[in-house]
């Protein structure tokens, strides 16, 4: 159990109040849990992170794991980061290069305070490497070793004296793509047979979805949506968390009439269009409302295309096509602006030619538009 | 080949460049070597004409009683003062560069101010501070003892006076290390559970023993042919090192030039050796640099309540390194005749060594002179060096011959230099010989590689695509060295000019032998003053000096800082 209330991290620059951190960040994870912090660069997700591991002192705060203060504001708590009994998986692996990988993946039960026999630590090195599988590799210089080699043994070497937390930062930004596939399903499959509580930063969102149990999205240094994979992608929050987890359309308009939180709302688009949509926190009437809906929800029909009963219907005019192999990728002009949508890819549709968008009222949903930066 | 073609490949802009500057490069470089050797082999009759071939000044070398003792000298002062810099110098580096212990910027301006002074002025300080005079015999004797507690004309003498001088370089370039160093090595132990301890002793001294061994190295080769604290601290108590010894024999009259070169021929050997070494070992130290993380604000080590601990010991290397030689000058330039600190000499203070020295018209000339020569050699090193550089660093024709060529000069310690260039031009036609010309171009021979370094990191900065997209839109060789090239070059090409133009004024080896009363330059005018006992006037000219090239080395820092551009010692 990892328990985090009210992080501060503030960094002040030289010329204006802020330059990155996390401010008032909070969230309790179960034991066990694979969590992200999700991210553009700068919103502070590193900095979570590190102020996790014990490599920078939070401003305020709480952090506690298991039944450990490890930070505490109030009681003045800072336990240092060589006590916290965590692993890191650094973005640059971190490999020390003068050492074979037997001893770089020993290092953590060597400097530990509870001394341990030289056959144990064979034992658990040994161990470890096989859990990566990486059996045999321990006699290698460690500069002998490709980037997934190096990624496997800083993993190792971030698990072998069996720590209550593991922390990885952008673990997979160096590596090339297939690669990278590759070991994200490892990772995974690795972070599941171990059972230890993870806490992985990425600004990839797929990564993101793909591997947790829990997201954090973080925008300007603050968490705008923590919740599961699968809200996160189809209720968004606001529109930030809309556009960073996948291209989203984002439709502004005015709510026609209130609704209660996840009933369904009508909303009037700027060219004065009504379309259903789905409101999970609510509206009221007269107030601004932001429509986000993803193109692969969108089916493009033809002009004379009747809608299902319910679904929404708006007219528009293809502007540009382009065949990706598994989908063809539409840019219609419909609402007074360019919406994407993706239609299978045996469709044939000539440029210029009129279509109906339709998408059903759950598939449209009503986000919060996030605050002016400042 | 058609005669049409070969004509053309000739007329080619890069292989003509190519040709131009080796054939300058050669001109200057390989004289001097070949002259050393010739002159450690010719037999001469007393009217100093050559008569043959002989092994007699190397029979003579091993035969003479001192030369052993002259070597074994050589090498315990060298080597000592080699582990006093990198004690002195790498602890400091890492408590600025790593820990968060205050008052480092102190480090940074004992750095500075030192790379502006010539290193005869700290001598002449030390001199004074440990003599018999000065102010911890004065203190040994207040306190009852009788005599003197601190024989500075010694061995230990001379290894405490070296070892300073080079702590600030090895500062330096040890600071550049530990900042390079990638911090994720670091943290990555201490969250595997290391402490701060654990984690120096373990990791961050590991990491950097490649560099740290080159650079002791590094720092020998430069003892080995040091030559102010031999001439000062060395000579009177007729302790001679290799480099002593040459002068020696240079100076003495009649001068033995045979003898001289038997010695600079061994040490050229020495040194290449030496230097052998120390090229394999820095690529070795390239090795240790991995993959590096996202560019983070810096991660030093918090040292806790240590941390005040650490900035006495900053505070004692500033006041050891440049308080007290600064005020032992100042007490010096304002005394009229050479005595202790004591209350009588405050009474007594007087400038009249500085009204000498401004009144005087030969100071102003020589500082003219000085910063000529240096300017002129400077510029043209760099001019040289942008051409060698590049072609060298883009693998361009003839490429690596240039390269040696510019780097050829590393072997000469500066008095051997100035022995063979002395060879040189008193058999070449030219009538140079007793100018200030003899010393530019000995200047230029010797810091050479200088430039040539600062050029070649520079141009490896430089992506090469940004040549190659000048080239596809059609522009010539030439014109992407003068569009391209240059202009992106021209942070570290300011700042190798400026290295050049300090480390030309501040060292003395090179310019002894070749200075003569009608070109002189400050460094050797210094050394002349204390060779004819006018301490009091040498400080006032000396603090002068110094504050005007300090003003120069704070010019280099600063655009070492903005040009991102590393410092090179070597």
């Amino acid at each position: 159990m990892l328990t985090v209330t009210g992080l501060t991290r503030v960094f002040a620059n030289r010329f204006d109040a802020m330059a990155g951190g996390v401010r008032d960040a909070s969230f309790a994870l179960p034991a066990g849990t694979f969590f992200t912090l999700l991210g553009p660069s700068g919103c502070g997700k590193t900095t979570t992170l590190r102020c996790l591991a014990g490599l920078e002192r939070p401003d305020a705060g709480f952090i506690g794991l298991e039944d450990r203060v490890l930070f505490d504001s109030a009681g003045g708590t800072m336990v240092p980061v060589n006590l916290r009994g965590i692993g890191m998986v650094f973005q640059s692996y971190a490999i020390w290069p003068h050492m074979t990988v037997f001893e770089n993946i020993a290092f953590p039960l060597r400097v530990a305070r509870a001394r341990r026999g030289r056959e144990e630590i064979a034992r658990l090195v040994d161990q470890a490497l096989a859990t990566v599988g990486l059996a045999g590799y321990g006699p290698r210089p460690a500069t002998r070793l490709s980037g997934g080699q190096q990624q496997r043994v800083a993993l190792a070497r971030a698990i072998v004296h069996q720590p209550r937390l593991l922390l990885l930062d952008e673990p997979l930004s160096n590596l090339d793509a297939s690669l990278r596939e590759e070991m994200r399903a490892e990772l995974r499959r690795l972070q599941r047979q171990i059972g230890i509580t993870t806490v992985y930063v990425t600004h990839d969102q797929s990564e993101a979805l793909a591997m947790s149990d829990l997201i954090a999205v973080m925008d300007r240094g603050r968490i705008v949506q923590l919740d599961v994979p699968r809200a996160i992608y189809f209720t968004p929050a606001s529109d930030f968390v809309a556009r960073f987890i996948g291209a989203a359309n984002l439709l502004p308009g005015t709510a026609e009439a209130g609704a209660v939180a996840g009933a369904t709302g009508m909303v009037r688009l700027a060219d004065g269009t009504r379309i259903a949509c789905a409101c999970p926190t609510g509206m009221q009437a007269g107030q601004p409302a932001m429509v986000a809906l993803r193109p692969e929800s969108i089916a493009v029909a033809p002009a004379d295309a009747a809608p299902e009963p319910g679904a929404n219907m708006l007219p528009g005019m293809v502007q540009d096509a382009s065949f990706l192999g598994a989908t063809l990728r539409c840019d219609v002009l419909a609402a007074g602006q360019t919406l994407r949508a993706v239609a299978a890819p045996d469709t044939v549709i000539a440029l210029g030619t009129a279509v109906r968008l339709l998408f059903r009222p759950d598939a449209a949903v009503v986000v919060q538009a996030a605050p002016p930066a400042g | 080949m058609p005669p049409s073609s070969a004509a053309r490949r000739w007329l080619d802009p890069r292989l003509a460049t190519s040709v131009l500057v080796g054939v300058i490069l050669a001109a200057l470089m390989l004289p001097p070597l070949v002259m050393l050797v010739q002159g450690s082999l010719a037999a001469t009759n007393d009217a100093g004409q050559a008569t043959g071939w002989t092994l007699r000044h190397f029979t003579d070398l091993v035969t003479a009683h001192r030369a052993g003792q002259t070597l074994w000298n050589s090498i315990v002062f060298s080597a000592g003062s080699t582990l006093l810099s990198l004690l002195v110098g790498g602890v400091l580096a890492w408590l600025v560069e790593r820990t968060n212990a205050p008052l480092r910027v102190l480090a940074w301006l004992a750095t500075i101010i030192s790379l502006g002074t010539p290193y005869i002025l700290h001598v002449v300080a030390w001199l004074f501070l440990l003599g018999p005079v000065g102010p911890f015999n004065d203190l040994y004797r207040a306190l009852g003892g009788s005599g003197n507690l601190i024989h500075v004309q010694s061995m230990a003498g001379m290894v405490l006076i070296e070892g300073f001088l080079w702590s600030p370089l090895v500062f330096l370039l040890l600071g550049s290390t530990f900042r390079a160093a990638n911090a994720d090595m670091e943290e990555a132990a201490r969250t595997s559970g290391a402490s701060v301890l654990q984690t120096v002793w373990r990791i961050s001294i590991r990491l950097a023993m490649p560099a740290i061994l080159a650079l002791a190295l590094f720092v020998f080769i430069r003892a080995i042919g040091a030559f102010e604290v031999p001439a000062l601290v060395g000579i009177p108590s007729r302790i001679y090192v290799l480099t002593t010894a040459v002068y020696d024999s240079m100076t003495t009259m009649p001068p033995d030039l045979g003898y001289a070169s038997a010695f600079a021929v061994v040490m050229v050997v020495i040194v290449s050796v030496l230097l052998h070494f120390y090229s394999r070992l820095s690529s070795s130290a390239e090795k240790y640099h991995s993959v590096t993380g996202k560019g983070y604000r810096p991660r030093p080590f918090d040292l806790g309540a240590w941390r005040w601990a650490a900035g006495a010991l900053i505070v004692l290397n500033f006041v050891v390194v440049l308080v007290l030689p600064l005020v032992a000058l100042l007490w010096m330039s304002l005394q009229a005749f050479p005595r202790g600190f004591s209350l009588a000499g405050l009474r007594a203070l007087s400038l009249d060594n500085y009204r000498a020295v401004v009144t005087a018209p030969n100071y102003f000339d020589l500082a003219i002179n000085s910063l000529g020569v240096a300017a002129g050699a400077a510029s043209v090193i760099m001019l040289l060096a942008a051409f060698a550089g590049w072609i060298a660093a883009r693998r361009g024709p003839g490429g690596r011959t240039l390269d040696q060529l510019a780097m050829l000069s590393l072997v000469f310690p500066g008095i051997v230099l100035g022995v063979a260039v002395m060879e040189v031009y008193l058999r070449v036609p030219l009538p140079i010989y007793g100018t200030l010309w003899i010393i530019g171009i000995a200047y230029v021979i010797r810091f050479m590689p200088f430039g040539m370094r600062y050029v070649y990191a520079g141009v490896l900065q430089l992506h090469n695509e940004l040549e190659e997209a000048a080239g596809v839109s059609g522009a010539g060789y030439l014109t992407i060295l003068r569009r391209i090239v240059a202009p992106l070059l021209t942070p570290a090409m300011v700042a190798g000019w400026l290295f050049i133009f300090l480390i030309a004024n501040k060292e003395l080896a090179i310019a002894v032998l070749l200075a003569s009363p009608g070109a002189q330059v400050a460094a050797v005018a210094v050394f002349d003053l204390w060779v004819n006992g006018q301490g009091g006037e040498l400080a006032a000219f000396g603090l002068l000096w110094t504050v005007l090239m300090t003003a120069v080395a704070f010019l280099f820092f600063a655009q070492s800082r903005r040009g991102g551009t590393d410092i090179y010692g070597n």
